[in-house]
């Protein structure tokens, strides 16, 4: 005969078991005198557990204070706890505008068209390399036709005036000790990359445009250093028959932007003297000269104007002159 | 008057004696109560008499670490101020009274906290299954650990009495 865990009778004397399950407990209770014993057992056990445990109480009488003072007070809890909730989302809403605002003000402010890619690798400068794109790196499908446009998104076209964001790395070039100790001249990249590219001094309406719509404009002539990742595109239209004042913002191998400057002869002179008589370091190459215009065909005194392209930044006279040897109009 | 408020004037004692069984401190036992009632009154919950014993032992719980912290915490042994309050007693029982109460909570304090735990639930008047929902036993586990409980309580309840009277 199966008898009656302890624990089940427990459970039967705490009349937790279901009705089924008490009545089978109590046949079997009828007919076994050992379960019966231990069964008054546990409820002796159970009765003097029940008496300890009463001794542990308030020594004094419990009287529970008025309900309307509960009430009164759960209704304050309940008011503060909606105040909390709705100052906490409130604060919540708060930060998700400020930093949404903050975010749009930020991004605003590094419009496509004027984020830069990261410079090449410093080993690129020691050797005179041209920067080129890495071949591993991935690129979107136009860059794959022309390399060279490899920093130019698409972007609405905006006013002009902005300061270049462009930052070279400044990983530590583990060759430079080698280089020094031998004599030869190293060009310190990271404090070209502390310096801080300045924007050009420009008079008059210019605007940052893509470089679809430079080549549109210019009649597919937009000057710039083959080689070298494009910042930027900015454009002073003329008169609807002649082609704008273009200036191409590049990134050399050193971190300094360059800046190839393409328009009549005149415009660019003015521009450059412009740029250097400010003397904060900046040099242009010799000017190399571009397909004239022809202008006022048809007219009675069609006439001829000159165009070059140059090219400035901050670099020795002998750097812009080596990139212009590789200036290329497309 | 509402389910809630009726179950506050049936249970508002219960409550005290458990948080009194946990703090030691009836002044204290009876502002937790109070507590625990403002809570279920503002939160409504669906299953008032578990969710105040829960919420009465976390009370219970959050006041016991505030003691340790304040380094005033009260040992199972440590002696109340032993009021006479019940009219009609005399001194002798109350002193009588004062020990058995040093011998059982002695003895409680033998038992593991979950026992301790299921124990005054239980003796709260929950049933099987709001105790297992409280302290995350299974329901058939129950029955096994107030059985453990309830032995474990009653020998070392025998141990405190037979050493007293060695004392004594």
């Amino acid at each position: 005969m199966r008898h009656i865990p302890e624990e089940e009778l427990h459970a039967y004397l705490d009349q937790a078991l279901s009705r089924g399950q008490c009545v089978e407990i109590e046949c079997h209770l009828a007919e076994c005198w050992r379960c019966r014993r231990e069964r008054d057992t546990l409820a002796s056990l159970r009765d003097r557990t029940t008496a300890l445990l009463g001794v542990l109480g308030p020594r004094r009488l419990v009287v529970p204070p008025p309900v309307d003072a509960i009430r009164r007070q759960s209704r304050r809890l309940a008011f503060r706890r909606s105040v909390r909730w709705t100052g906490t989302w409130a604060a919540a809403l708060g930060s998700a505008v400020f930093g949404g605002f903050a975010l749009h003000s930020y991004l605003d402010r590094q419009s496509p068209a004027r984020v830069a890619v990261a410079s090449e690798e410093p080993a690129a400068l020691l050797g005179g390399a041209p920067a080129t794109p890495s071949p591993g790196a991935e690129l979107p499908a136009r860059h794959a036709v022309a390399p060279d446009r490899i920093t130019l998104a698409p972007a609405e076209p905006t006013l002009v005036a902005t300061p270049e964001i462009v930052r070279p790395r400044t990983t530590p070039d583990p060759l430079e000790p080698a280089l020094r100790s031998s004599g030869r001249r190293v060009l310190d990249i990271r404090s070209l990359g502390s310096r801080r590219e300045t924007d050009l001094y420009l008079s008059g309406l210019w605007k940052t445009v893509p470089w679809d719509e430079a080549e549109a404009l210019t009649h597919n002539l937009v000057p710039h250093v083959t080689g070298l990742p494009i910042t930027e595109v900015r454009v002073q239209p003329r008169s609807a028959d002649e082609r704008p004042i273009v200036i191409v913002s590049q990134q050399h191998a050193s971190g300094v932007i360059i800046r190839t400057i393409e328009g009549p002869v005149d415009e660019v002179a003015g521009l450059v003297t412009e740029q250097l008589d400010r003397g904060d370091g900046l040099e242009t190459s010799l000017p190399v000269r571009t397909p004239p215009e022809y202008l006022g065909i048809g007219s009675e005194i069609p006439r001829r104007s000159l165009r070059v392209m140059t090219v400035i930044g901050r670099l020795p006279v002998d750097t812009l002159n080596a990139l212009r040897e590789r200036l290329a109009l497309q | 008057m509402d389910d809630l408020e009726r179950l506050y004037q049936t249970l508002y004692a219960s409550v005290v004696r458990f948080l009194y069984r946990k703090v030691w401190d009836e002044d204290r036992a009876e502002d937790l109560a109070q507590e625990v009632f403002i809570r279920a009154m503002a939160h409504r919950p669906e299953k008032p008499r578990a969710w105040i014993f829960a919420v009465a032992a976390n009370l219970a719980r959050d006041e016991a670490r505030a003691a340790i912290r304040r380094r005033k915490h009260l040992t199972l042994l440590g002696a109340d101020p032993a009021p006479i309050t019940s009219p009609g007693r005399s001194v002798e029982d109350a002193v009588e009274r004062d020990e058995q109460m040093a011998q059982v909570k002695q003895a409680l304090e033998t038992l593991t906290p979950r026992d301790r735990e299921v124990l005054l639930l239980w003796d709260a008047g929950l049933s099987y299954p709001e105790i297992a929902s409280q302290s995350g036993l299974a329901v058939g586990a129950v029955g096994t650990t107030l059985a453990r409980a309830r032995k474990r309580l009653v020998e070392a309840h025998d141990r405190v009495e037979v050493r007293h009277a060695a004392h004594s």
